[in-house]
C-alpha cells in the first residue's frame, strides 16, 4: 500500500506542477484574440465616455444582439455595449463596471436566464481566461466565494492551454477576423461581423426539469447593485434577454420563476420576458445570438420600451 | 454523482483512504462502509429513491431466506413469482407506465374511442434497470438452487448498492459478486494499478472521445432534415463511436474503481467493433446484459434446443425485450428487433454451433471486410436508438439514402473527430491483438508516465461540466 500511495502522490505532484506551469507560464493566444480579448478596449470606451452614458450589461445576448448606434441616435446619449460572454458571470460583470459609473449614467442590465439558476452567475472558464490572460488586475474583483466556484475550472483551463500551445507555436499567424474575434466589435462594443452572414444551425436551450431553483445570491447582488447605483445618482433598468421561441417554451417554467422572484424583490424586468421571445428564424448561431434582422427588431423594441419609460 | 465530475474526483480518494485505513479492521466494517458509501453516492443524485433501493434489497433478501427454508415446490414457485412481480412491477411502474398508457390511448383512438389521458409525472430513478436485474438474478439463482442465500443483510445490501456499478452496471450475477463480499479484502497493489489504468482509459474514452462527438451528434440529429446524406452518414458513425466510448468508458471506470476496493467485476465490452459478424458483436457488446437475457430469458424459453423456427422466435423475442429494457420508446423496440433479425442468417447456417472455437481474433482481408460490414449494419441500427421517435428515425434514414449521400459532407468538426477516432481504433486494435511490446509492463516507466500524463491532460482539456453517461437514462 505504501509504495502504491507513494507512486500516486509523486504522480499527482507531477500533474499539479505541470498544471501550474500551464496556468502561470503558458500564454493563450487563442483567448487573447477571441472576443474575451475585447475587454481592455471596452474598458477604455467606458473610461473615455465621461458624460451621461448608457451602459448595456450582460452576456452575448447583448454583444450579438444590439445595435447601440441606433439607440444612441434616438436617445442622444452615448451607448456602450459591455456584453461579451455569459460565462464571465453576472457577479464579475457587475463588479467590473462599478468603478466606471458616474452621475447620471443608466445601466441596462440584461442577464442571460442561466445566471439565475446555474453557477454561471459566479463565472466559468471564460472568467478564468479573463483573469489570467486578458486582465490580471481584475483578480482583485473576485471574492472568496467566487474563487471557491472558479477553482474547479483551473485544471481544465491549464490543460486547454497546454493542448493549444503546440499548435499555436506551429501556426504563429495572427488569427484573421471572424465572428468571435476581439476585433469583431464596432466602436460601441457591438459584435457586428456576423451581421452580413446567414444564420447557422444551433441547438435550442434544453427543457427545464422543473427542479431548477433561483440562486438567491443573484437577487442579492442585483439589489446591492441597485443601491450602489442609487448612491452614485445612476439608474438601473433590468430587461429580459431576447430568446428564440423553442428555447423560451423549453425554459418557460424557470423564466416565470425568475420573473416572479424579481417582481417579489421590486427589481422587475422593464418589459415582460414573453415580449422578447422571437421567432427561431431571427437567431444566428445560438438561442441568444441574433441575425441582423433580429438585431434591428430587438434594438427597436428596446428603444420603444425606453421611450415609454422616459415618458412616464 | 458522475464519474466524470469534480465531486467524484474528491469522493473517490477519500473513500479509498477511509476504506483501507479506517474501515479495514473487519469484513463487517468494510461491507458496512461500502453500503453507506453506496447510499451517499446514489443519494447525491436523488435521496428519495434510496427508499426504493432499500425496499428492493430487503424484499429480495427476505425472499432469498424464505426460498431456502422450504422445499415445497409450489411455495418456492410463489415466492419466486412474488420477487418477479415486485421487481418487474417497480421497474414497470417507474419506467413504462406512461408508455403503456400513451399507447393504449392511441390504440383506443384509432378505433374511434376517445379516452382522457391519465399520464403521471414519474421521474425515472437512475440505475433502476440495472440494480433490479442484479437483484432479480439473486432470487432466480436461489430458486434454481444454483446458490445459497446470504444470511448477512449488510453484505447483501452492499452488493446491491456497490457504488462503482450501481447506476449503469456491469449487471453482476449474485454468484459472482456476492461471495466477494463474504471474504475480507486485502490491498493488492497490482490489482489497484490495473484498476487505475482502467479508470484513466475509461475517462479518456468518455471525456475526450464520447463527449467531443456528442456535440456533433446532437447537432446532426437535431437538424437532419437540412443536412446532406453524407453528413447524416457521418452522424450515425459518430454516434456509433460515441455510444461505445461512453458506455465502455463507464464500464472501464466502474471495473477499475471496483479493483481499487479489491473487487473483480465482469467484463462488459470486448472490442465489439472488431466483430466479423453480428452474433460475435452481441457476444462482445454489453456482455453483462446480453448474458443476463441469455441465462434468464433465452435459455428458459428453450434457447436453441428446439426447432429452427422456435430458435428464431426466441432470439427475436429476447432482442425485442432487450430493446424495450433500454427505454419506453418504440425506437428501442425496433432497434432490438432489427438486431434480432440480423442474427437470423447466422441461426440458419448454425454459426453459433460452428464457431465456439476461439479463432475469432485472426485477421485477413476477408475478416476485415466482414468487420466493416458488421460495423455498418450495427451503425444503421443506432439511428433508431439515437432518434427521438420512430418517424424521426425513418426520415433520417430516408434523407441519408438520398442522392446527397455521395456529396462531400458538411464539415461538422472532422478535423477534430477523425484524429480522435483514429487514435481510439489504433489503440484498441493493438490491445485487441495483445501486442506484447505495447503491454504496460513492457513499456519503460518513464514512457508510461508520459503516456499517463498525456491522457490526464487530454481528459482535463476536453472536460465539460455535467456530461452524463448515455446509459444513465436507462
Amino acid at each position: 500500500m505504501k509504495s502504491f500511495l507513494s507512486k500516486i502522490i509523486k504522480f499527482s505532484f507531477l500533474v499539479v506542477i505541470i498544471l501550474w506551469i500551464g496556468i502561470v507560464f503558458i500564454p493563450d493566444k487563442t483567448v487573447q484574440s477571441s472576443i474575451l480579448g475585447a475587454y481592455p478596449t471596452k474598458h477604455e470606451l467606458l473610461k473615455q465616455t465621461k458624460t451621461k452614458k448608457i451602459i448595456l450589461l450582460g452576456g452575448s445576448n447583448l454583444s450579438f444582439g444590439i445595435n447601440s448606434k441606433q439607440i444612441e441616435k434616438v436617445l442622444k446619449k452615448p451607448v456602450i455595449n459591455m456584453g461579451i460572454h455569459a460565462g464571465v458571470g453576472l457577479e464579475f460583470m457587475i463588479n467590473d463596471i462599478k468603478s466606471y459609473i458616474s452621475e447620471g449614467d443608466t445601466v441596462i442590465l440584461v442577464p442571460e436566464y442561466e445566471h439565475f439558476y446555474t453557477n454561471n452567475f459566479y463565472g466559468e472558464m471564460e472568467l478564468i481566461s479573463v483573469l489570467f490572460d486578458i486582465e490580471p488586475q481584475s483578480k482583485k474583483l473576485i471574492n472568496r466565494e467566487q474563487w471557491y466556484h472558479l477553482i474547479q475550472y483551473l485544471p481544465t483551463y491549464s490543460a486547454k492551454k497546454i493542448k493549444n500551445y503546440i499548435p499555436s507555436i506551429l501556426n504563429n499567424k495572427e488569427e484573421s477576423l471572424s465572428i468571435y474575434h476581439k476585433n469583431s466589435f464596432n466602436e460601441n462594443g457591438d459584435a457586428y461581423f456576423h451581421w452580413s452572414l446567414p444564420n447557422q444551425n444551433y441547438l435550442p436551450a434544453i427543457k427545464n426539469t422543473g427542479n431548477e431553483k433561483i440562486n438567491k445570491d443573484v437577487i442579492y447582488q442585483i439589489l446591492n447593485f441597485k443601491h450602489y447605483l442609487k448612491n452614485q445618482n445612476a439608474t438601473l433598468l433590468i430587461f429580459p434577454p431576447v430568446i428564440d421561441e423553442t428555447s423560451y417554451n423549453n425554459q418557460e417554467i424557470i423564466i416565470n420563476k425568475i420573473n416572479d422572484e424579481l417582481t417579489k424583490n421590486h427589481i422587475n424586468f422593464v418589459s415582460e420576458p414573453i415580449k422578447y421571445r422571437y421567432s427561431d428564424t431571427l437567431f444566428f448561431n445560438s438561442y441568444y445570438h441574433l441575425t441582423k434582422m433580429g438585431v434591428d427588431k430587438r434594438t427597436q423594441q428596446l428603444i420603444n420600451d425606453l421611450l415609454i419609460l422616459k415618458s412616464e | 454523482m458522475l464519474f466524470n465530475s469534480f465531486e467524484f474526483a474528491i469522493f473517490l480518494p477519500i473513500v479509498f483512504l477511509l476504506y483501507w485505513f479506517v474501515f479495514n479492521k473487519s469484513i463487517k466494517l468494510q461491507n458496512l462502509f461500502l453500503l453507506i458509501v453506496g447510499y451517499i453516492f446514489y443519494g447525491w443524485w436523488d435521496w428519495r429513491f434510496l427508499f426504493l433501493i432499500a425496499f428492493s434489497t430487503l424484499f429480495d433478501f427476505t425472499i432469498g431466506i424464505q426460498l431456502n427454508k422450504t422445499n415445497h415446490a409450489q411455495k418456492r414457485k410463489w415466492l419466486f413469482i412474488a420477487s418477479c412481480i415486485v421487481n418487474i412491477g417497480l421497474l414497470g411502474f417507474f419506467k413504462y407506465f406512461n408508455f403503456f398508457i400513451d399507447n393504449f390511448i392511441i390504440a383506443f383512438q384509432s378505433i374511434g374511442y376517445q379516452v382522457s389521458p391519465v399520464t403521471l409525472k414519474i421521474i425515472l430513478p437512475i440505475g433502476i434497470s440495472f440494480y433490479t436485474f442484479q437483484s432479480l438474478s439473486y432470487t432466480t439463482d436461489i430458486y434454481r438452487k444454483k446458490m445459497d442465500p446470504t444470511k448477512d443483510l449488510i453484505s447483501f445490501a452492499a452488493f446491491i448498492s456497490f457504488f462503482p456499478q450501481l447506476v449503469a452496471g456491469p449487471i453482476e450475477r449474485a454468484y459472482h459478486l456476492l461471495p466477494q463480499f463474504h471474504i475480507k479484502r486485502y490491498f493488492d497493489k497490482e490489482l489497484a494499478i490495473i484498476g487505475m489504468r482502467q479508470i484513466l482509459w475509461g475517462l479518456f474514452k468518455k471525456i475526450v472521445i464520447a463527449d467531443t462527438l456528442s456535440g456533433y451528434v446532437d447537432q446532426i440529429f437535431a437538424s437532419y432534415d437540412t443536412l446532406p446524406g453524407s453528413t447524416l452518414a457521418l452522424g450515425s458513425i459518430y454516434f456509433a463511436v460515441q455510444i461505445y466510448c461512453d458506455f465502455s468508458g463507464y464500464s472501464s471506470i466502474a471495473i477499475g474503481t471496483a479493483k481499487l476496493f479489491g473487487f473483480e467485476l465482469m467484463q462488459n465490452f470486448n472490442y465489439p467493433y472488431f466483430s466479423t459478424n453480428v452474433t460475435q458483436f452481441w457476444r462482445r457488446w454489453h456482455i453483462s446484459l446480453t448474458s443476463w437475457f441469455r441465462d434468464y430469458v433465452y435459455i428458459p424459453l428453450g434457447g436453441n434446443k428446439g426447432t429452427l423456427s422456435k430458435t428464431i422466435f426466441n432470439t427475436l423475442f429476447v432482442f425485442t425485450l432487450s430493446g424495450f429494457w433500454h427505454g419506453a420508446n418504440w425506437t428501442f423496440i425496433i432497434w432490438g428487433l432489427l438486431n434480432g433479425l440480423y442474427l437470423i442468417p447466422n441461426l440458419i447456417v448454425g454459426y453459433n454451433k460452428k464457431t465456439k472455437a476461439n479463432n475469432e481474433n485472426t485477421i485477413n482481408v476477408y475478416a476485415f471486410i466482414n468487420m466493416l460490414v458488421t460495423f455498418s449494419l450495427i451503425t444503421f441500427t443506432w439511428i433508431f436508438f439515437r432518434s427521438a421517435n420512430v418517424s424521426q428515425a425513418f426520415n433520417y434514414i430516408s434523407n441519408l439514402f438520398s442522392k446527397s449521400l455521395f456529396t462531400y459532407p458538411v464539415q461538422h468538426g472532422m478535423a477534430m473527430t477523425f484524429p480522435l477516432i483514429t487514435i481510439l481504433f489504433t489503440i484498441e486494435w493493438f490491445r485487441y491483438f495483445n501486442i506484447k511490446a505495447l503491454q504496460p509492463k513492457n513499456i519503460p516507466v518513464f514512457l508510461r508516465w508520459i503516456i499517463y500524463l498525456i491522457l490526464i491532460i487530454g481528459c482535463l482539456a476536453f472536460f465539460k461540466q455535467n456530461q452524463s453517461f448515455i446509459y444513465f437514462q436507462f
